[in-house]
């Protein structure tokens, strides 16, 4: 490191670190942490970005993929924190985090879905419940599987501000979709074989004519998880970076934060 | 050999093999028409029956074989088709088709493959069990809390319900095939599983193989196939339908 020896890299070493702390006090800084609350009996743990400053925020359930609480739903979480939500990432695998798609699917079959709903149940009370949290304003944010999820917060929870569903699959049944009380913003693959723009489509139709706000749109040429940058065949950077911006504005619209 | 030996060692010989006719047949699910792979046994008059639930890779071959032997045993068999005509080509597919499945049409249509097979003149409608693999098991036991008539259910390598409520409402004896070493379903939730049933005066026998983890009884699954447990597991099976269904 023979470079730090001069008197002038030392100088532009210092304007560089100046700089940084610069940047840091500058910037939101979101404070992440673990946190523990009961779902029924259970005790289950969330990741937690706050926001900076103080007073009542605006929250988000923050609903992961089939690939479990990873580092990609955390940045997702801690972006949220940095626009002035409170953001809780659950963790319906309660640990589990896959690497390959076929632990993915494994841990995905394997869930309990109504033990997956109670825990997002005990998550709005979380949230709820908090003193830095606008209770009449918290909103559901999933991906994948967890855009699936996201359906249900809304389908069970009637006082949910507004729900935003990447890819996830529609309920179809009548009483579900009139049970839905929140704005619906949804982000959808036409390539998707899962979740076909019929599915997609049936639901627009159904949640409207039942008087629901549904927002949907349905990208071209991306199918599955095309939002996320380590799908390797399917991230479509353009469709994602669009669909971002509608989540961004749909939320600042429903939640004012 | 006359015709009358040879008729005669023909039906000897599908009374032994207990051979089966199959055909696709439709049938209402709410305002849709669902689709299934039926499987009649080669018995006549009223007859027990079994719905047969596909895994995440949907109405495979493998999933109409188990129907056949099924049928096989005298058990008139409809095998649903829960994706509605698609079939997975490989993992990433059957990700993508199980999540696109909305939970609420799947026990729609299991209910409707429920009221077809009670319908049926050739079937004993207090007779009726389920057996369903992976997701497939999930639904299966869906079912088994949302039709009290539903007599037995099999389900193998699935999630089990975990809501006390919804397990006392399950009059279905259940049991159970899991590989041990199954990553998403600890022995812990099994056991849990059998004590909510208990507490509310129900039956589980859920068995977990050593060494075995998803997938251990699909011959196709060649990583983690593992014949000696499958056919065990499949024994218990049969003598599990035996027992509560008849034959």
């Amino acid at each position: 490191m023979q470079i730090l020896q001069t008197p002038k890299s030392r100088a532009f070493l210092a304007l560089v670190v100046i700089a940084s702390i610069g940047a840091l006090l500058a910037a939101p800084v979101p404070t992440t942490q673990t946190v523990q609350y009961k779902s029924g009996d259970d005790t289950v743990s969330g990741y937690l970005a706050l926001p900076a400053g103080g007073g009542r925020h605006p929250a988000i359930i923050v609903i992961h993929e089939y690939w479990g609480l990873n580092d990609w739903i955390k940045q997702n979480a801690q972006k949220f924190a940095d626009q002035g939500y409170v953001a809780l990432a659950v963790d319906l695998y309660r640990g589990g985090v896959a690497s390959t798609p076929g632990d993915a699917q494994e841990l995905m079959r394997a869930l309990p879905k109504d033990r997956a709903a109670r825990d997002l149940e005990a998550a709005f009370t979380y949230l709820a419940a908090r003193p830095d949290v606008d209770a009449s304003r918290i909103a559901s944010v999933g991906w994948c599987m967890g855009g699936t999820y996201s359906f249900q917060v809304a389908i069970h929870e009637p006082t949910l501000a507004a729900c935003v569903v990447n890819y996830g699959a529609p309920p179809t049944d009548a009483a579900e979709i009139a049970a839905i009380h929140a704005p619906i913003l949804g982000n959808f693959g036409a390539d998707d074989r899962g979740i076909t723009p019929d599915a997609v489509n049936a639901f627009k139709q159904a949640a409207t004519a039942g008087g629901k706000s549904v927002d949907f749109k349905e990208y071209d040429g991306a199918g599955h998880a095309f939002e996320n940058p380590s799908n390797a065949g399917g991230y479509r950077p353009e469709a994602a970076a669009d669909a971002w911006n509608r989540i961004d504005a749909f939320l600042a619209k429903e939640l004012k934060p | 050999m006359g015709n009358f030996a040879r008729l005669a060692v023909i039906a000897m010989l599908l009374a032994q093999h207990g051979a089966t006719r199959t055909q696709i047949v439709s049938y209402a699910s709410g305002s849709e028409t669902a689709r299934g792979y039926l499987a009649l046994p080669s018995e006549s008059g009223r007859r027990p029956a079994i719905i047969v639930v596909h895994g995440d890779r949907g109405l495979t071959d493998w999933t109409e074989e188990q129907a056949q032997k099924l049928a096989a045993r005298g058990y008139v068999v409809l095998a649903v088709d829960l994706y509605r005509g698609e079939v997975a080509r490989d993992a990433e597919d059957a990700h993508e088709l199980s999540r696109g499945l909305p939970d609420d049409r799947a026990l729609r249509d299991l209910q409707a493959a429920f009221a077809y097979l009670a319908a049926r003149p050739d079937v004993r409608k207090t007779k009726i069990g389920a057996i369903g693999w992976n997701i497939g098991g999930w639904y299966a036991l869906q079912l088994a809390i949302h039709q009290p008539e539903l007599a037995a259910c099999v389900v193998t390598d699935s999630a089990l319900p975990t809501d006390t409520a919804d397990v006392a409402r399950i009059r279905a004896p259940v049991l159970g095939n899991f590989g041990a070493d199954d990553r998403g379903i600890p022995a812990a939730a099994l056991r849990a599983f059998e004590s909510a049933m208990r507490a509310a005066g129900g039956s589980a026998d859920l068995k977990a193989y050593p060494g075995a983890s998803d997938g251990f009884d699909d011959p196709s699954d060649t990583d983690h196939f593992r014949a000696g447990d499958a056919a065990n597991a499949w024994d218990r099976t049969l003598t599990f339908f035996a027992r509560t269904l008849g034959r």
